[in-house]
C-alpha cells in the first residue's frame, strides 16, 4: 500500500490538515463541497442533515394537526348527544386522526430521526442514495399534502384509518374519500419503502472502518432490523390498496364477495401491514431509548447480545400475529389459539429489552433530568398498555372487548409510551446536537407532569368506559350515567395533554432560539455523533474515524480534535466530490471509495410528476396518469444516467495508507445491494398476490365461477420460455462488456424478447374467463400477468439505462454495474414471471379441485 | 484510533444465520395454518388433519433443533475473531428463543378441536 502523502500528490487530493489552521482549512473546503446553497437552492438540498431536520419538522407538523383532529374528537364526545359535529364530519375528523399520526408523523418521524441521526453514529458522512432520500422527503410532503386537503375540502377519507372493506368499497363510499386515502397513503408508503432501502444499505455498507457488527451501536442493529421489516411489511399494504383501488376504479372485485371477493382479504392484507408497523414504529425509540439510558446512568448498556437476540426475535414474531385484529371474524379455534399465545408471547422480547434498561440503570447513577422524566413516562405508560395488550391477545376477553373503548385505550397507550414520550426525550437529549444550544428548561418540568398526568386521564378513563360497553367510533352516546362522567373526564384529560404538549414545544422552541450554547457533548456521551463540531457541518466528520472498541464506548474528548485535524480517513478534498467509505458488512474492513451526488432539484422535480400522476388518478383523468408516469419514469432514467463517472479511476487513496477502488469500479457498489432487497420487497408483494388467489379460491364465497378458465397454454408457455431467454441474453450482454466484447446485440436480443413477452401478456389478459370484472378468479388471473407485464417493462427501462450509459462512457467492462443489475432484475422478473403465469395456468385445475369438498 | 490487525474475516453470510430459526418458525405457523384451512374447506377427517399438524409441527421443530446442533457442535470459529464470535452467540439465541416459540405458540393448540 502507497504512502498517503505521496499519492494525495498525485492524485489531486489535498494533504491532511496538520494544525489548528489547516483544521480550519480542511473544514473550508470540506463545507464548500458539501453544503446546501442558501434560497431557491434549499430546494435542491440532498444531504442528510437538512433533510433528516425537515422530515423531523414536518413530521411534528402533522402530528399538530393530527392532535388537534383528535381533541375534536374528544370535544364531540365530551357529552352525550353533542352536536359539535356532523356524523359524516366526525367520521373523517377520526379517520383523519389515526391516519395522519400513523402514516404521516409516526413513521416518518422514525425516519427523520434515522435520516440525521444513523449516519453521524454509525461514523460516516451520508446516507448512500442522497437524491433518493430528497425524493423521500418530498414525496412524503406532496401525500401528506392531498391526504390534508381533502380534510379541508371535505372529501377527506371517512371508514377508519384501516378503511375495512366493503365500507371503503365503491358501494358505500361513492365519492372520493376512499381514493384519497388509498392513493395517498401509498404515495407516502412508498417513499417510506425506498428510505427502509437505504437505510438497510447504508448501516450494512457504509459504517466506519473498523466498525464491525458487534461494536456497532445498539440504535444502527435497531435501525437495521426496522428497516428489513419495512420492507416486508410495507408490501402487503402497497398491494391491498392497489387492488382496492382497482376495484373503485375499474371493477374488479377482489373485495366484493358477490362477485367471489372476500371483504377478509382486506383485512389480511392490512394486518399484515398493521400489526408490524406498530413494531416499526416502537424499535427505533427503544433504540434511541437503548442510546440515551446508559448515558443518562453514567454507565454502559447491559445486555447488549440479548437486545439484538431480542430485537430479532420481536421482528418476526410481529409477523405472526397479526390475526389477534381478526379474533371476531369467524376464525376456528384452532387457529385463534395460535395467533392467541404468539400475541402474549410477543411480550417476552420487549421484556428483555425493558429489563435490559432497568439493570442499566440499577447499574449505574441515574440523573434526574428532563430526558430521564421523559423515560420515565415511557415506562410507566408503555408497560402498561403492553399489558393490556397481552389481556387482548385472550381470545375470551378480546371478544369482549373488541371494537370498545378498551383497545382504544391500549393502543394509545402503546403508541405514546413507544413514540410520544421517548421522542420528547429524545428531543431533549440531542437537539443540543442540532442546534448547538442546551435548553434553558424553564417550561419542561411542568410540561412534562402536564402531558403525563392529562395522558392517564385522557387514555385510563377509556379502559374502564371500554368496559362498560362504549364502542369505538361512534359520534356520540346515549346519556348513560357510567358513560358520560367519564368521557368528560377524558376531555378533560385531552386538553390538560394538550396544554402540555404546547408548554413543551413552546420550551424546545425557546432553546433553540435563547439556550446556552455548548461546543461539544454536553451528555458526556460515548457515540460517534457527538464527535463532531455542533451543531453539525454539512460535512459531519472532517475525516472519517477508525472504530477499535465499541462505538457507544468513544473517547469523545480525544476522537472529535484528531478527526477535524484530518488524521481519520480522507482527511481532504479531492476533484469537489463528496467522498465517503464503503466497508465490509461484518467487519468493517474498508472495501470502496463511495462518491455522493451533490445538490440537485431533480428530485423535487420526478417527486412533482409523481404527485401529478397521484392527482389525476383521483380526478379519473387516466390518460394525465399515463403522461406524469411516463415522465417520472424519464426522470428516473435521467438520474440514472447522471450517476456515477464515464472514466475508470482504479484504486485511490483514502488516507492512512490505504487505497481502495472507487464504488463505480466495486465488486457490490450500494446501488448492487439496494436492488437485491428492493427484490426481497417485491418478493413480498409478489407472495401476498399469490396468497390472495389462493385465500379467495379456499375461502371466498361464491366459488367456482360459471365461466370455467380457459388460457392458451401455448402461448402461456411460449411466454414462459422466452423469459427465460431474455435472462439468458442478459447474462451474454454482461458476458460480453465484463469480456471487453460489445454487448449491444445482446440487450437488444433481450429487449424483443421482454417486448415479446409483454404483448403475450396483453393478450392472455384480453382472453381471460372469466372477465377480470365479472370475478375475483379473473381479476386475480390478471393481476398476476400485469405484474409480469410491469416487471417486463421495468427491465426494458433497465435496458434503456444501459444503453444510454454505455453511449455516454458511464459503463465500461470496469463498471459493469447497469448490466449487473439489469440481469439481476431479469433473472428476477423470468423467476416470477415463470410462476405468475404457472399460477393461472393452474386455475382450471384449482377450480376442480373446489368440486371436491363436501 | 489505531489501525485494524488482518485477521481472517467473517464471511458476509454469516448475516444470513441470524434468519433461519425464525424464518423456519414464520414457516411453521404458514404450513399450519394453510393445512388447517384447506384440510376444514376439504372435510378431512379430525384424525388426519391432526396428524398432518402434528407432522408439520415436528419437521420444523426437528429443523430448527437439528440448526441449532450443528452451530452449538461447529462452536465460533476462532479464525473469524471477535464479531465471528459474536454472531455465533447472537444465531445461538435466534434459534434457541425460535425453537421455544414454535413449542410454546404451536405445540399445544394441536390439543383443540380442529374446524370449529
Amino acid at each position: 500500500m502507497s504512502s498517503s502523502q505521496d499519492d494525495t500528490a498525485t492524485s489531486g487530493a489535498s494533504p491532511p490538515a496538520a494544525s489548528a489552521g489547516a483544521a480550519l482549512s480542511l473544514h473550508r473546503q470540506l463545507t464548500e463541497i458539501w453544503k446546501t446553497g442558501p434560497g431557491w437552492q434549499r430546494l435542491a438540498a440532498v444531504n442528510h442533515s437538512v433533510l433528516g431536520i425537515r422530515f423531523m419538522v414536518t413530521a411534528l407538523v402533522f402530528f399538530a394537526i393530527g392532535g388537534v383532529l383528535g381533541m375534536l374528537t374528544r370535544v364531540q364526545l365530551a357529552t352525550p348527544m353533542a352536536t359539535f359535529m356532523e356524523p359524516g364530519t366526525y367520521n373523517q375528523v377520526f379517520t383523519m386522526h389515526g391516519s395522519i399520526m400513523l402514516f404521516l408523523f409516526a413513521i416518518p418521524m422514525l425516519e427523520g430521526i434515522a435520516v440525521y441521526l444513523t449516519p453521524k453514529i454509525l461514523g460516516t458522512r451520508d446516507f448512500a442514495f442522497p437524491r433518493l432520500t430528497a425524493y423521500g422527503y418530498w414525496c412524503y410532503l406532496f401525500g401528506g399534502t392531498i391526504l390534508t386537503v381533502s380534510l379541508l375540502a371535505g372529501v377527506a377519507p371517512d371508514s377508519g384509518w384501516f378503511m375495512y372493506t366493503p365500507l371503503s368499497s365503491n358501494v358505500y363510499t361513492p365519492g372520493i374519500n376512499a381514493d384519497v386515502w388509498l392513493l395517498g397513503v401509498t404515495f407516502v408508503e412508498i417513499s417510506a419503502l425506498t428510505l427502509a432501502v437505504e437505510i438497510i444499505v447504508s448501516i450494512l455498507i457504509m459504517r466506519a472502518p473498523g466498525m464491525s457488527l458487534d461494536r456497532m451501536p445498539i440504535f444502527g442493529w435497531y435501525m437495521l432490523v426496522t428497516a428489513l421489516m419495512m420492507i416486508l411489511a410495507f408490501p402487503p399494504l402497497i398491494l391491498g390498496s392497489i387492488l382496492l383501488e382497482s376495484e373503485r376504479a375499474f371493477g374488479l372485485p377482489f373485495f366484493d364477495p358477490t362477485r367471489g371477493g372476500d371483504p377478509l382479504l382486506w383485512q389480511h392484507l392490512f394486518w399484515l401491514f398493521g400489526h408490524p408497523d406498530v413494531y416499526i414504529i416502537f424499535l427505533p425509540m427503544a433504540g434511541l431509548l437503548s442510546t440515551m439510558i446508559p448515558v443518562l446512568a453514567g454507565t454502559v448498556l447491559v445486555g447488549y447480545r440479548a437486545i439484538v437476540v431480542a430485537i430479532i426475535g420481536l421482528a418476526f414474531a410481529s409477523f405472526g400475529i397479526w390475526v389477534h385484529h381478526m379474533f371476531t371474524v369467524g376464525i376456528p379455534h384452532l387457529a385463534l389459539a395460535f395467533f392467541s399465545t404468539g400475541s402474549a408471547i410477543v411480550a417476552v422480547p420487549t421484556a428483555v429489552q425493558i429489563f435490559a434498561w432497568l439493570a442499566t440503570l440499577a447499574q449505574g447513577k441515574p440523573r434526574w433530568n428532563v430526558p430521564m422524566l421523559y423515560v420515565f413516562g415511557f415506562f410507566s405508560t408503555f408497560v402498561m398498555g403492553g399489558l393490556t395488550g397481552v389481556m387482548l391477545a385472550i381470545v375470551p376477553f378480546d371478544w369482549q372487548a373488541h371494537d370498545t373503548y378498551f383497545v382504544v385505550a391500549h393502543f394509545h397507550y402503546v403508541m405514546a409510551g413507544s413514540i410520544a414520550f421517548p421522542l420528547f426525550g429524545a428531543l431533549y437529549y440531542w437537539l443540543p446536537l442540532l442546534t448547538g444550544r442546551v435548553a434553558v428548561y424553564r417550561l419542561s418540568v411542568p410540561a412534562f407532569w402536564l402531558i403525563f398526568v392529562g395522558f392517564n386521564m385522557t387514555f385510563f378513563l377509556m379502559h374502564l368506559v371500554g368496559l362498560l360497553g362504549m364502542p369505538r367510533r361512534i359520534y356520540t352516546y346515549p346519556d348513560v350515567e357510567s358513560w358520560t362522567w367519564l368521557n368528560l373526564l377524558s376531555s378533560v384529560g385531552g386538553f390538560i395533554m394538550t396544554i402540555g404538549f404546547a408548554l413543551a414545544v413552546i420550551d424546545l422552541l425557546a432553546q433553540i432560539r435563547f439556550g446556552r450554547r455548548v461546543r461539544r457533548d454536553p451528555w458526556k456521551a460515548a457515540t460517534l455523533e457527538w464527535a463532531m463540531p455542533i451543531p453539525p457541518a454539512p460535512y459531519g466528520f472532517a475525516s472519517i474515524p477508525h472504530v477499535e472498541t465499541r462505538a457507544d464506548r468513544v473517547a469523545v474528548g480525544e476522537v472529535a480534535p484528531a478527526l477535524a485535524r484530518g488524521e481519520g480517513y480522507l482527511g481532504f478534498t479531492r476533484h469537489g466530490w463528496q467522498e465517503t467509505l464503503g466497508v465490509h458488512m461484518t467487519t468493517g474492513e474498508p472495501e470502496q471509495l463511495i462518491v455522493l451526488p451533490r445538490t440537485t432539484y431533480l428530485p423535487l422535480w420526478t417527486a412533482l410528476a409523481t404527485a401529478a400522476a397521484v392527482l389525476s388518478m383521483l380526478a379519473k383523468l387516466y390518460w394525465l396518469t399515463a403522461l406524469m408516469a411516463a415522465v417520472t419514469i424519464a426522470l428516473f432514467v435521467l438520474a440514472a444516467r447522471m450517476a456515477g463517472f464515464d472514466r475508470d479511476y482504479g484504486r485511490l487513496p483514502i488516507g492512512r495508507g490505504v487505497s481502495l477502488p472507487v464504488h463505480t469500479e466495486a465488486a457490490h457498489p450500494p446501488a448492487w445491494w439496494a436492488l437485491v432487497f428492493t427484490l426481497v420487497a417485491d418478493a413480498t408483494l409478489f407472495t401476498s398476490l399469490v396468497f390472495g388467489l389462493l385465500f379467495l379460491w379456499i375461502s371466498a364465497p361464491n366459488w367456482p365461477p360459471d365461466a370455467v378458465p380457459d388460457t392458451d397454454l401455448a402461448l402461456a408457455l411460449a411466454a414462459m420460455a422466452v423469459l427465460g431467454i431474455s435472462a439468458l441474453f442478459a447474462r451474454a450482454a454482461l458476458h460480453a462488456l465484463v469480456g471487453r466484447r460489445a454487448p449491444r446485440l445482446w440487450m437488444a436480443l433481450a429487449a424483443l424478447a421482454l417486448l415479446a413477452v409483454i404483448g403475450a401478456m396483453v393478450v392472455l389478459i384480453a382472453g381471460l374467463a372469466p372477465h377480470p370484472t365479472a370475478h375475483a378468479l379473473g381479476a386475480t388471473a390478471a393481476a398476476l400477468l400485469t405484474f409480469v407485464v410491469v416487471h417486463a417493462g421495468i427491465g426494458l427501462l433497465f435496458l434503456l439505462t444501459a444503453t444510454l450509459r454505455l453511449a455516454s462512457g458511464h459503463a465500461s467492462p470496469r463498471r459493469a454495474i447497469d448490466l449487473h443489475l439489469t440481469r439481476l432484475w431479469i433473472d428476477y422478473t423470468a423467476i416470477t414471471g415463470a410462476l405468475a403465469i404457472g399460477l393461472v395456468l393452474a386455475l382450471p385445475a384449482l377450480v376442480t379441485m373446489l368440486g371436491m369438498r363436501p | 484510533m489505531g489501525g485494524e490487525t488482518g485477521a481472517r474475516r467473517a464471511p458476509a453470510r454469516q448475516i444470513l444465520w441470524l434468519a433461519p430459526g425464525f424464518c423456519l418458525w414464520f414457516s411453521a405457523l404458514v404450513v399450519v395454518y394453510v393445512l388447517h384451512s384447506v384440510g376444514c374447506a376439504f372435510g378431512w377427517s379430525a384424525g388426519t388433519l391432526r396428524l398432518s399438524l402434528a407432522a408439520a409441527l415436528i419437521i420444523h421443530i426437528a429443523a430448527i433443533a437439528g440448526l441449532w446442533r450443528v452451530q452449538a457442535l461447529r462452536g465460533p470459529n476462532p479464525s473469524f475473531g471477535r464479531t465471528g464470535v459474536f454472531l455465533h452467540w447472537i444465531i445461538i439465541g435466534t434459534l434457541v428463543s425460535a425453537l421455544a416459540k414454535i413449542v410454546l405458540t404451536l405445540g399445544p393448540t394441536l390439543f383443540l378441536s380442529a374446524c370449529t
